[in-house]
């Protein structure tokens, strides 16, 4: 059989036609590759020095021999913590931390054989600060109170680690979920404006007569903006390491493969923006309304734990809300594949809805 | 149960459609258009703007559902394959509607390998070289001239060999020999089989077609050859000099006037039908000398798109 009059072989020649169509189109416009390429650099070292942002939370989980019910009791009484775990190895504390089960562990060393006196480390979870720094205030607190009882016998040595960000540098705080949002609003914009711009330029008519279909058309529409946003990702990430010494401890294939689908995702949302929009004004402000939504609910401003609970399951709704986790856990507490697979299926989930929505809205709209 | 797909068989009938029509809301479109051609024949669709003509165009080329009314496109029902016609039909929209930061070349090779053309570089190369682009190959759409661009997108609607060619006013914006010129090339694939339905404003365009259909607020008022159209229109036209006669008495004394198209020094009358007695007065009442003229294609379509008391041409 002619390869030629096989239907798999020449809708997959039609979906690569139109991928070259746009990549041809984006290599002759200079003004976006400049967009794409330079500006989220920019805007990464801009808002990376510029923003300062604070925050509070706390989770503890108690590493001890004994389950002294005294301290528990004082830290629950306090209202200020919510104790998850009591009795676990240091071991098993700190593991917690990583998976972001808890934001501070409390690990009681046996007393001293020789003096008798207890040691404590508190481990906090600094890849997120705006919760960890005012949960160390409140802890610190709490024992100046408890120094001030008269009954309190001073025998009792307390160390804090700041874990994943021991300098609090600024800058780490801010730019692991930022490099998301850059790429976020990329490729929402070219999704959303690629074929409402086509459509104004009259060449989407044409286009409808042949028999490029629906699915052909966003796929092939979206190929190029695909390639260019893994290598706008990788820049953006790379200018992170470089310029702020990010760590990207963890499992950075998994990362990949997740930068791969939250690209993905991002642009079929476009896309699908794009296919309903009548003019290039709908379209920007259709972008608008998924992103801004993102950016307030996804943990990446505000502490995706202290949200109410239908706004966090609202913020599930959004890809940036995996990315935030995912980034802070692989760019500083060094999360392994597991971590970053269990979020690139909810991230997979809404890129296919995002994509039948976009072919579905398609159908053959006409100027 | 599926439809089965249709065979390329060649239709001896291209076009054979009745009564489709199409509503937007509550706009009606297009209502009961019916056509039959034969291998070979150009159908002219004439009329004032939005009287339907890019409206059957589109349902033709299958981007448009009818709603109702049923057809057969090259021997396949309209309606129950667009996919399959969308890869047959040549459509040429009426705006520019070919990628301009592309080359011509590169727009022509998109076009062929997404209609699956068996050989995209050799049909390209064919197609440059008999629409006298080949100097142009490899110049940026965007960079052409009108008449230019307008060629680069009659030869990518020709790009998948078409057995039916649907024009939207290709000849729009063009100067008369590009003009000619792109007829020329119609003319030469309607010798070779093609079928072709043209929409045009420009009537001398529409005197070269076999057929022509008069399209008025989404209704065809009148079919058939030119000069059948112009005898049905019941156009009289009466010639008389400009001198002595104003726009403003002319609208307001002359009744049954369906059109009054000014000139230098005289101008044309256009009664639908015969010439009431009352306008015949006024222009003797003035001494204006009037002399019969044959009506033209123009006269009969003016007729039928005035369907308001009076139209100044």
């Amino acid at each position: 059989m002619n390869p030629l009059n096989c239907r798999w072989h020449q809708s997959v020649v039609r979906t690569l036609t139109l991928a070259w169509l746009e990549s041809l189109a984006i290599r002759r416009d200079p003004v976006i590759l400049v967009m794409i390429l330079i500006v989220p650099a920019l805007q990464v070292a801009l808002f990376g020095y510029a923003l300062r942002p604070l925050g509070s939370a706390a989770s503890v989980v108690l590493a001890r021999a004994d389950k002294d019910p005294g301290a528990l009791q004082l830290l629950e009484k306090s209202g200020d913590f919510r104790v998850v775990a009591d009795g676990l190895s240091e071991e098993e504390a700190l593991a917690r931390l990583r998976r972001q089960e808890a934001l501070v562990a409390i690990v009681v060393h046996p007393p001293s054989a020789s003096t008798g006196a207890v040691a404590i480390t508190v481990y906090a979870d600094d890849s997120d600060p705006v919760r960890s720094n005012p949960a160390l205030s409140k802890l610190e607190s709490l024992y100046w109170r408890q120094v001030a009882d008269p009954d309190f016998v001073p025998q009792t040595e307390v160390r804090v680690e700041r874990l994943y960000n021991p300098q609090s540098r600024n800058e780490w705080i801010l730019t692991p979920a930022l490099s998301g949002v850059v790429v976020m609003i990329s490729m929402l914009m070219l999704g959303a404006l690629s074929i409402v711009r086509e459509r104004e330029r009259g060449t989407w008519e044409a286009m409808l007569s042949t028999p490029v279909n629906a699915l052909e058309a966003i796929v092939g529409k979206a190929l190029p903006y695909q390639l260019l946003g893994c290598a706008q990702a990788t820049l953006v990430i790379g200018c992170c390491r470089v310029l702020f010494g990010l760590p990207l401890r963890g499992d950075m294939p998994a990362f990949g493969l997740f930068l791969v689908m939250f690209i993905f995702a991002h642009l079929m949302i476009g896309l699908t923006i794009s296919a309903a929009a009548g003019s290039q004004l709908q379209a920007v402000q259709g972008s608008v309304l998924i992103y801004l939504p993102s950016m307030l609910l996804s943990g990446f401003l505000f502490p995706f734990v202290n949200m109410p609970w239908w706004a966090q399951r609202l913020g599930a709704l959004f890809p940036l809300t995996y990315y935030t986790e995912v980034a802070r856990g692989v760019m500083l507490r060094g999360q392994d594949a597991a971590f970053v697979h269990a979020r690139t299926l909810p991230v997979a989930a809404i890129a296919a809805s995002a994509l039948l929505a976009a072919v579905m809205v398609f159908r053959r709209r006409l100027p | 149960m599926n439809t089965p797909e249709p065979t390329d068989a060649d239709a001896a009938v291209p076009v054979d459609i009745s009564g489709l029509g199409k509503n937007f809301g509550a706009k009606v479109a297009l209502a009961d258009f019916s056509l039959r051609l034969d291998r070979g024949q150009i159908y002219g669709a004439v009329g004032a703007n939005g009287g339907g003509k890019t409206t059957a165009l589109r349902i033709l080329a299958g981007l448009l559902p009818a709603d109702a009314g049923w057809g057969r496109v090259l021997g396949v029902d309209l309606r129950a394959h667009p996919d399959w016609l969308r890869a047959r039909v040549g459509y040429m929209t009426q705006h520019h509607s070919l990628y301009r930061d592309l080359t011509v070349e590169e727009n022509l090779l998109a076009r062929a390998r997404v209609y699956s053309v068996a050989d995209p570089r050799r049909r390209v190369a064919r197609l440059l070289d008999e629409y006298g682009l080949e100097r142009f190959a490899r110049e940026r759409v965007g960079r052409l001239s009108g008449g230019w661009m307008r060629r680069a997108q009659f030869a990518a609607a020709l790009v998948p060999s078409p057995r039916l060619l649907l024009l939207d006013e290709p000849t729009a914006g063009l100067d008369l020999p590009t003009s000619q010129q792109l007829w020329a090339s119609v003319a030469e694939l309607a010798a070779a089989g093609v079928t072709m339905l043209v929409s045009t404003h420009d009537l001398s365009e529409a005197n070269r077609c076999d057929v022509i259909g008069v399209f008025v607020e989404g209704e065809i008022v009148a079919d058939g050859a030119v000069e059948d159209v112009i005898r049905r229109s019941a156009a009289v036209v009466v010639r008389v000099p400009t001198a002595g006669l104003d726009s403003a008495s002319a609208r307001a004394n002359l009744p049954g006037v369906a059109v009054v198209r000014w000139g230098a020094r005289q101008c044309d009358l256009v009664f639908r039908g015969e010439i009431p007695t009352a306008a015949l007065r006024w222009l003797q009442d003035r001494n204006l000398s009037s002399q019969a003229a044959d009506p033209t294609l123009e006269d009969a379509v003016s007729v039928f798109v005035s369907r308001r008391p009076l139209v100044a041409a």
